[in-house]
């Protein structure tokens, strides 16, 4: 990556506008805690399921805690899930992929087959199994959706591998003798990973997606900590849905916005990486 | 067709380490949870130390963990799933009376999201920039940037609360009696939460493979035939893109089981996936565990019926 690249990633207009929401999104979800007083967890029994006001910017919830304060802790949450689990996915992926690709024969084939494996189940069912048999913190959700998320990354990975190890800089580079370590971590990764960060926004995008559903299922972000998730869940209730916009509608806002930006910039990232893949 | 006999039944023998992997980690799984079934039943009454011990060599968790994961496979695969610890019921009778909703909400939804999807991909990509293109656009992008649950609130808010149009909850209106056309007025807001989902991905791939074989030298052949412009999109083109997009829909079929958990539950829908987080809620492992190997040995299947469907769709593709 150099310097072409953050132009071409400026170029792309949405993309640089998400760039700017996610950053003051990120900026507010970081400090506003250090600069505001903001109460996420105590529940002020006499103003429960107030609309907002200057007391609550965005009201109280059922328990009367303040709904601003939980959106801002819950997207700490929900975004911490989201790139902690890419970021497991990618640990756990790039290595098996690399060798999988690599080394052709039984080795790739038990890896290729244990990622069909996990790929055939559907994850939310085995999330769930796993949430309900070992209990859920914002902790193991990363741990789990990001240890599920291997599979697509190594196959990505492999893919390229298995071209770029077919061609002549490869055989030239092992007609010297270069060890095979080396040949696969300086020469091939370099040029077979490329679409892996392009496809870094749009996993931690899904991670996200799947982590508000578990927590809107209660098998996600467990109270007193918040998630955007396990804010909206309280629209489960036919009051709080018909009657009382302000507690679920904007940790929904929230969700989408930030889903819709991270796509956005991962699509600029594509293009700037890959002018060749635009769309046609 | 002895050629392809001979390659279903290689699937079929690949198939089956992975469903034995998958069941070996369920098993581990339901063993590794807190409490056994003796647990639970001497939870619930006085049991002496004489009848606690002969219930844990009834139920042979005296015997290593591989014996009884043997004889937990044996009895699975004769259709065995236990009884659910919560309700006493048989386990597979509880799946059973669940199978029939679900099918009917993701048939319904798959089904139509490809009638829909399918021509109006194909119309975006012979057209870039027109109002199918724009509007296909708008259904990719809900569908990949919108969380269901958070599309199911909005339109159960927008159609049954404030509208009052259609009925959010269930199946069939409580106390009524039960008719196609009720079924019909339950099954449309579930149905339009999965279908949005689906499509986006549908679109995406159609729009994206149509395009790519409209630069063939095959369609410009086609056309300098004079053929009609619909023979050459349906004939040609779209015959050519069909493999990308069914292994798209192949690929949502884990997406259906799995995506319905949330869709169900959002509209009370009485299938498996209400009764998975019910079984999760009560920490029936029993019902758990029938659940999740009923799910694999689907998957499965549908994964051997859709490279079967690759193999006659696709002549270039060779069987082996």
């Amino acid at each position: 990556m150099n310097n072409g690249f953050f132009k071409n990633l400026i170029k792309h207009k949405a993309a640089a506008v998400c760039l700017v929401i996610l950053a003051l999104e990120l900026l507010a979800i970081l400090l506003l805690p250090v600069f505001m007083e903001l109460d996420p967890y105590t529940s002020d029994v006499l103003s429960m399921n107030k609309a907002p006001s200057d007391a609550h910017i965005l009201g109280t919830d059922t328990l009367g805690r303040d709904i601003f304060a939980r959106l801002v802790y819950g997207g700490r949450n929900s975004l911490f899930i989201g790139v902690g689990s890419t970021i497991i996915s990618v640990l756990i992926g790039l290595p098996l992929g690399l060798l999988a690709g690599y080394y052709r024969g039984f080795f790739s084939t038990v890896i290729m087959r244990i990622a069909d494996m996990f790929m055939s189940f559907p994850s939310m069912v085995l999330i769930l199994v796993v949430v309900a048999l070992f209990g859920s913190s914002v902790w193991s959700i990363t741990v789990i959706i990001g240890v599920l998320g291997w599979p697509a990354v190594a196959r990505l990975l492999s893919a390229n591998v298995l071209s770029e190890r077919e061609k002549e800089y490869v055989l030239a580079a092992k007609t010297i003798g270069t060890r095979n370590s080396v040949i696969l971590w300086r020469y091939i990764l370099p040029n077979a990973v490329s679409p892996l960060w392009m496809s870094l926004a749009f996993r931690i995008s899904q991670a996200m997606i799947m982590e508000s559903g578990l927590s809107f299922l209660g098998a996600g972000v467990q109270p007193p900590e918040s998630s955007w998730g396990n804010i909206i869940q309280a629209a489960n209730n036919i009051v709080v849905l018909s009657s009382r916009w302000w507690i679920w509608i904007p940790a929904g806002l929230c969700l989408i916005v930030t889903i819709v930006c991270i796509n956005f910039v991962g699509e600029g990232i594509r293009d700037a990486l890959d002018p060749k893949l635009k769309r046609v | 067709m002895p050629k392809m006999l001979k390659f279903i039944i290689k699937r079929i023998l690949v198939a089956i380490p992975i469903f034995l992997g998958i069941t070996v980690v369920v098993y581990t799984f339901s063993c590794l949870a807190p409490g056994s079934v003796v647990d639970i039943m001497a939870g619930e009454g006085n049991m002496t130390k004489e009848a606690y011990e002969a219930a844990v060599i009834a139920h042979n968790l005296d015997k290593p963990i591989i014996v009884r994961y043997f004889m937990w496979l044996g009895k699975t695969l004769s259709g065995d799933l236990g009884y659910s610890s919560y309700t006493s019921q048989s386990v597979a009778a509880m799946i059973s009376a669940r199978i029939g909703p679900t099918l009917i909400l993701t048939l319904t939804s798959l089904v139509l999201s490809v009638l829909i999807s399918i021509p109006l991909g194909v119309m975006s990509a012979y057209k870039p920039y027109s109002v199918w293109d724009n509007l296909s656009t708008v259904i990719t992008f809900i569908g990949a940037s919108v969380p269901n649950f958070f599309m199911g609130l909005i339109v159960i808010y927008i159609f049954a609360v404030k509208l009052q149009w259609l009925p959010s909850q269930g199946m069939y209106t409580t106390g009524a009696e039960a008719s196609f056309a009720d079924l019909c007025r339950h099954l449309v807001l579930p149905v339009i939460v999965l279908c949005v989902q689906l499509m986006g991905n549908y679109l995406k791939q159609t729009r994206g493979s149509v395009l790519e074989v409209m630069n063939e030298e095959y369609i410009k052949t086609a056309r300098s035939k004079g053929i009609s412009e619909f023979r050459v999109m349906v004939r040609h083109a779209l015959r050519n893109a069909w493999i990308p997009i069914v292994t798209t829909i192949g690929m949502n079929v884990p997406f259906l089981i799995g995506g319905a958990v949330v869709t169900e539950q959002i509209f009370g829908w009485p299938g498996i996936g209400s009764l998975m987080m019910t079984a999760i809620d009560t920490r029936d492992y029993n019902l758990i565990m029938g659940i999740t190997v009923l799910i694999s040995i689907t998957v499965l299947v549908v994964n051997i019926l859709l490279d079967v469907l690759y193999a006659y769709l696709d002549p270039k593709i060779t069987l082996e």
